[in-house]
């Protein structure tokens, strides 16, 4: 019962603003029980979706007149982005431990965007798709604003805007897909088989496209990211980078590639090599690559380099939707699930662990610290976090990169080139990362070793650790084993490129 | 117990796992675990050599469905090839082990552990024969190399191990993407792709697979073996692609030069054995002449940069720059489509001397390391060419024994480190004789570098405050004797090895197609 | 060889102590050694061609026609004769003369040009200082260098173009595509203020503007109803 999980993070949302504000204990373990019951059923969900590849949880209408449906359903993709929600979800509690101001509203808001979220990977009617997209915007707005720290109000301003802007766009391509659909039904399904005429999906898929793509990073749509990270508080960039992103990402497959594929199509001209719009968003893809990893290697905030990567990274996502082939498309639903855990993982250990204790994300401050003897848990989970960003074989991102890589290489081998690039500069700046915040090589000063002992950093505690473990753990069984996911999500791919229904 | 059903391999490489984990809070314990942990993979190593089919096929497979939509299955099997390194990779990194006695300052759990990791990771890519699991371990052996290099190493540690990663993971981008190709062209409609590395040594040989990267692709197929060629040409190291090699070697404390030159180095050369000849061998064939010259120049250079080098560290990394590029020579020269049995004679002698040298190059140049580390422990931190002198007075086993290492690297007849290159110029002075002539410069130098050494440290007047160096004691003693042993062994009766490692030669040869 | 045998054998004593025989140890293998010195040559006779016979696997037999192979009479006499002279010009220049350390040798005095050649091995380490040895730590320094900074230059190169390369596409990123963005918001704020300023909602405003509206239309009005 999938469906379930919305249900109760929304109702859970409206019993954490119901909770006294001044008993932050009961507002986190109250959050920690909601997204832990909500794991539990996503991995129940997607146990039960390996002999049940698509699954209907509730088929209602809600305003028949328009034939609108109350529709939820799954395939495995929706599972495995279900499976990541919920992972996010119980690891974002987890590193909000300690936040002590208005604790309830902040669990309120928190759980009120996971169910939005799980809203949108669940739904089957692309209104109620919509309207879930929508109402996952404000509580970020919120997070940011209220609970964030560089410049809050500038990046929840900045990151709303961006959304409602690509919302904008999604909206105006719905209404038109449903009116030249006969304006019978709104599900994905119906639209899917309207038999859209070829002109229309031409224009109306990178209406859409572009912006559901604006949600997800793609370049040159993506500067709310790295500004929105690093204004957010913890939780709120773990699940940013980590889910809300793949939001868009999941939007631009199901909704732009579902409903109107044949948008990709070949123009019937050339102009400046581009031949198609695939070509554009492929190349927007591979350049948001290339472009995040050097940006990331220049910057002196060590949250920004994090912003920075999962742009990156979500640049990998976007191509490995371009290349349409089974093996392409695979990768980049991998690369969602696989990215999710890491960036949370990164964004954690940078937010939570580092900053909450030393209150300074500059590389120039860090590096007089020593934090690989002070924080050494800190270090060698970044150590970890770090390798698996990096693409390393062993953990989830190699195996989805290399899908990806494979499908583009059959697609287009210059992708892959320069894609290539793009890895290897990933490494440098996680390389510089790693020994400009863990690592240096500058002895400590007697005087600073006497200030290290005055100002001792507080001990890592018991949720910081059990976020890192859960993390880690799925990064790396995915990566071990990819099959764990893979075995859900190439039939899922493979119906929808058919063409079949959701 | 049916030894053919335990999997052996994959216990080889978990062993040194279990080990780490141990090790990682044992404290100051942590030698001692790391000894007993080296000691129990050599007994398996030596038990795998016994164990290897007489006809110098793979052996001891072990098989287990993976993921095979992404062509990737869990494939382990030696041959003698790959027999011989694991054999060379648990004596070095047992000796490197025995050397870290009085070098590990703080965080010995830490550093032993990072040790036994690197182990199974040399483990691990030697046995692998799917890219997958090789890649794996490929790549996530750099991970403790840079952290011993960095958190134990010399003044300049953090840029040379920074070097070291980037440099080798940028080669291994393009391993991975000419790889990803590979996999892609031979995927069809109903198949997924395959990693593996026999079946896809067949294909080559059979020419199969170059007509489906052609039918993929295009003509990329030079590109692509340009691509492999660079992931192996930075981790041997080919010049010019070998700058990042003397600062690692020279940074790296001395137990870890011994792990980095006695065996990583050795997994490059596995690398153009197992994957690069087998799939690209005639796009190898067709760039044979700018590869040898950049073997040949890799022997000259790497001997003559050694001349100028003060830093004893320095000298014999680019020493073991040259010898490794007596592999290279070799391994480029048998290129050719073999025409007539003298030829095939010759390449299998090279080949077979490649493989030697791998095997006695590592074994000669992880004790020259021990040895450096030790004159390093005894002088209070001073390694240079010029700080010493007449050591042969007060250390006289120390300069005998030493003198025996310095004497094999020169490649002393009777020694291990002369069959090696014997075999391998008997083998490409037929097939190319431009490269091997020039190589023969290498020989020199390097001869002039290995005398100039012991000219310099042990030779010659003892300046006063050298009158107490210390000689060799008990423990160090037994701890030499059965490595030194073990190179007089290989020199005078390398047939030992030679019986095993030739039936893999031919089969080899007799599967490759230039 | 005459010189050495002259002046350790013959002549007189110019040492320090007294020489004494040596040990029978010493002697007895010596004289061993000795005997098998001269005993062997005899071995390579040409009468009894034995090692030809090994190599080309036949047996062989003792004859004495064996010296009259053409040619070997002729090498014989003349390698025979340049010893005989060599000897003889040894005795000569250095026969029974025990001259003191420090004197100047026979040769020396006689044939000077002769001399200084040989004393100094005919130069040839000299030369091999100037040439292999000069080359060999020359391109030892070549090889160093180029090593440094040719190829370990590169590296450098290409890790530093990158750093621009990442610092430029920074730059780009925070001016001109967060810039752009800035500055259109700015652009829009600006536009939402003056269009504000329209909608002041002062009632006076309004009836202002409609005043002068209704006079400029009916101005309009009378204007274009004029015949």
């Amino acid at each position: 019962m999938l469906s379930w999980t919305i249900y109760i993070s929304f109702a859970g949302a409206l019993v954490s603003a119901l909770l006294p504000k001044d008993k932050p204990v009961l507002a986190r373990w109250f959050a920690f029980a909601v997204t832990v019951v909500g794991l539990g059923l996503a991995v129940a969900g997607y146990a039960a979706g390996f002999s049940q590849p698509r699954q209907v949880f509730i088929d209602a209408l809600w305003v028949p007149s328009m034939g609108i449906h109350f529709l939820l359903v799954a395939d495995g993709i929706s599972r495995v982005l279900v499976l990541l929600t919920g992972i996010a979800a119980v690891a974002g509690v987890l590193f909000s431990w300690n936040v002590d101001l208005r604790t309830n509203q902040f669990f309120a808001f928190y759980l009120a965007l996971i169910g939005g979220v799980y809203g949108v990977f669940l739904s089957g009617d692309l209104f109620l798709l919509f309207v879930f997209y929508e109402i996952a915007i404000v509580p970020k707005y919120f997070l940011i604003a209220i609970w964030g720290s560089t410049r809050r109000e500038y990046g929840a301003m900045k990151l709303a805007l961006y959304s409602f802007a690509g919302s904008a766009m999604v909206l105006i391509g719905l209404l038109a897909a449903y009116v030249t659909a006969g304006s019978q039904s709104t599900t994905l399904a119906a639209l899917a088989h309207a038999g859209l005429p070829v002109s229309f999906q031409m224009w109306c898929l990178p209406l859409v496209f572009v912006g559901f793509a604006i949600l997800a990073g793609m370049w040159p749509f993506h500067t709310w990211a790295p500004t929105g990270h690093v204004a957010a508080p913890t939780a709120a960039s773990m699940l940013l980078a980590g889910v809300v992103m793949k939001l868009g990402a999941y939007g631009c497959l199901r909704v732009g590639i579902g409903l109107f594929p044949h948008g990709l199509d070949p123009w019937g001209f050339t102009l400046l090599g581009l031949a198609s719009w695939r070509d554009v968003f492929a190349w927007l893809a591979v350049i948001g690559i290339v472009y995040g990893a050097l940006v990331a290697l220049a910057q002196t905030d060590f949250k920004f380099v994090i912003g920075y990567s999962s742009v990156s990274h979500m640049g990998f996502v976007l191509l490995g939707l371009m290349t349409l082939n089974q093996i392409g498309v695979d990768g980049a639903v991998l690369q969602m699930f696989s990215h999710g855990i890491i960036a949370g993982l990164l964004f954690a250990i940078v937010g939570r662990v580092v900053y909450d204790r030393t209150h300074t994300r500059q590389f120039a401050e860090l590096e007089p610290m020593h934090l690989s003897r002070r924080l050494p848990f800190a270090a060698w989970a970044f150590v970890f976090a770090g390798v698996a960003s990096m693409g390393m074989p062993g953990f989830s991102g190699f195996v989805a990169e290399l899908q990806v890589l494979v499908g583009a290489w059959r697609a287009n081998p210059w992708w892959t080139i320069v894609s290539g690039i793009g890895i290897i500069v990933g490494v440098a700046y996680i390389w510089r990362v790693l020994q400009k915040a863990f690592f240096s090589d500058t002895l400590p000063t007697a005087h600073e070793l006497e200030t290290e002992q005055e100002h001792k950093l507080p001990p890592i505690t018991w949720p910081e650790i059990a976020g890192v473990v859960l993390l880690g753990t799925c990064t790396l069984v995915v990566g071990l084993y990819p099959r764990i996911l893979l075995d859900q999500i190439e039939p899922a791919v493979k119906t929808l490129l058919a063409g079949g229904m959701q | 117990m049916n030894v053919h059903a335990l999997p052996i391999l994959t216990l080889l490489t978990l062993v040194p796992l279990i080990g780490a984990a141990i090790a990682l809070f044992s404290g100051r314990h942590a030698r001692v675990v790391a000894i007993f942990t080296t000691l129990a993979c050599l007994l398996l190593a030596l038990f795998i050599w016994t164990r290897l089919p007489a006809d110098g096929s793979i052996g001891l497979v072990e098989r287990a469905a993976w993921a095979p939509s992404l062509g990737i299955e869990y494939h382990l099997g030696v041959d003698g090839l790959g027999g011989l390194m694991l054999v060379l990779s648990a004596i070095v990194t047992l000796m490197a082990v025995d050397a870290a006695q009085h070098r590990v300052h703080h965080m010995p759990g830490l550093f032993f552990s990072l040790m036994l990791t690197l182990e199974a990771g040399l483990f691990g890519s030697f046995t692998a024969l799917n890219f997958f699991h090789w890649f794996l371990f490929w790549e996530l052996s750099l991970i403790p190399a840079f952290f011993l290099i960095k958190l134990w190493g010399g003044p300049k540690r953090g840029p040379a191990a920074t070097q070291f990663f980037i440099y080798t993971m940028a080669g291994s981008v393009a391993l991975l993407l000419s790889f990803l190709a590979i996999f892609l062209s031979t995927t069809n409609k109903d198949t997924p792709g395959t990693m593996d590395f026999i079946q896809l040594a067949q294909m080559s040989a059979s020419g199969q697979l170059a007509q489906m990267v052609t039918a993929h692709l295009g003509h990329v197929m030079p590109w692509l073996a340009i691509g492999v060629l660079a992931g192996f040409a930075v981790k041997v190291p080919l010049m010019p692609f070998h700058t990042w090699l003397p600062a690692a070697y020279a940074e790296a404390p001395s137990p870890v030069t011994m792990l980095l030159t006695g065996a990583m180095s050795k997994m490059g050369v596995y690398g153009l054995l197992r994957i690069a000849l087998p799939l690209f061998g005639p796009q190898i064939a067709a760039m044979r002449t700018p590869l040898l010259i950049l073997a040949a120049a890799t022997v000259v250079m790497g001997a003559w940069a050694a001349a100028a080098q003060t830093d004893l560290k320095r000298v014999f990394a680019y020493s073991s720059v040259n010898h490794l590029g007596y592999c290279l020579l070799g391994i480029f020269a048998l290129a050719v489509p073999a025409s007539g049995a003298a030829q095939q004679a010759s390449q299998a002698a090279a080949l077979n001397g490649v493989i030697l040298q791998m095997f006695n190059h590592g074994l000669t140049a992880a004790v020259l390391f021990w040895f450096i580390s030790m004159i390093q422990f005894r002088s209070g931190g001073l390694r240079g060419i010029n700080d010493f002198g007449g050591l042969r007075k007060p250390a006289p086993i120390f300069a005998g024994l030493m003198g025996i290492a310095l004497f094999s690297s020169l490649g002393l007849p009777g020694l291990n480190g002369f069959v090696g290159e014997f075999l391998i110029f008997r083998g490409v002075f037929p097939l190319a004789w431009i490269a091997a002539t020039v190589s023969v410069l290498g020989l020199l130098v390097t001869a002039v570098v290995i005398l100039t050494v012991i000219q310099k440290v042990f030779n010659g007047p003892v300046p006063e405050h050298w009158a107490a160096f210390p000689d060799l004691h008990h423990g160090e003693r037994m701890a030499l004797a059965p490595v030194i042993g073990l190179m007089f062994l290989v020199g005078l009766v390398p047939q030992l090895i030679v019986n095993t490692i030739n039936p893999t030669v031919q089969n080899l040869l007799a599967h490759w197609r230039f | 060889m005459t010189r050495q045998v002259c002046y350790v054998f013959f002549g007189h004593w110019r040492g320090h102590e007294a020489a004494h025989e040596s040990p029978k140890v010493m002697t007895l293998p010596l004289a061993i050694l000795a005997f098998f010195a001269i005993a062997l040559g005899f071995v390579g006779t040409p009468a009894w061609p034995w090692f030809h016979a090994f190599l080309e696997n036949r047996t062989a037999a003792f004859d004495l026609h064996g010296f009259l192979e053409p040619g070997l009479g002729l090498l014989m006499l003349t390698s025979s004769l340049v010893v005989f002279a060599g000897l003889g010009l040894g005795w000569w220049l250095y026969g029974d003369k025990s001259p003191q350390p420090e004197a100047p040798d026979a040769l020396e005095k006689s044939a000077p040009w002769l001399w200084t050649p040989l004393r100094n091995r005919l130069y040839v380490d000299e030369l091999y200082d100037a040439t292999v040895i000069a080359f060999y730590a020359w391109w030892a320094r070549v090889a160093d260098w180029f090593d440094r900074r040719v190829w370990g230059g590169i590296v450098t190169l290409v890790a530093w173009l990158f750093s621009l390369w990442a610092r430029l596409n920074r730059f780009l990123d925070v001016h001109w595509v967060d810039g752009g963005f800035d500055k259109s918001c700015e652009e829009l704020s600006s536009g939402g203020g003056l269009l504000s300023r329209v909608e002041g909602g002062r009632v006076q405003n309004y009836l202002r503007i409609l005043a002068a509206a209704i006079v400029v239309l009916t101005a309009i009005l009378l204007w274009s109803s004029r015949p």
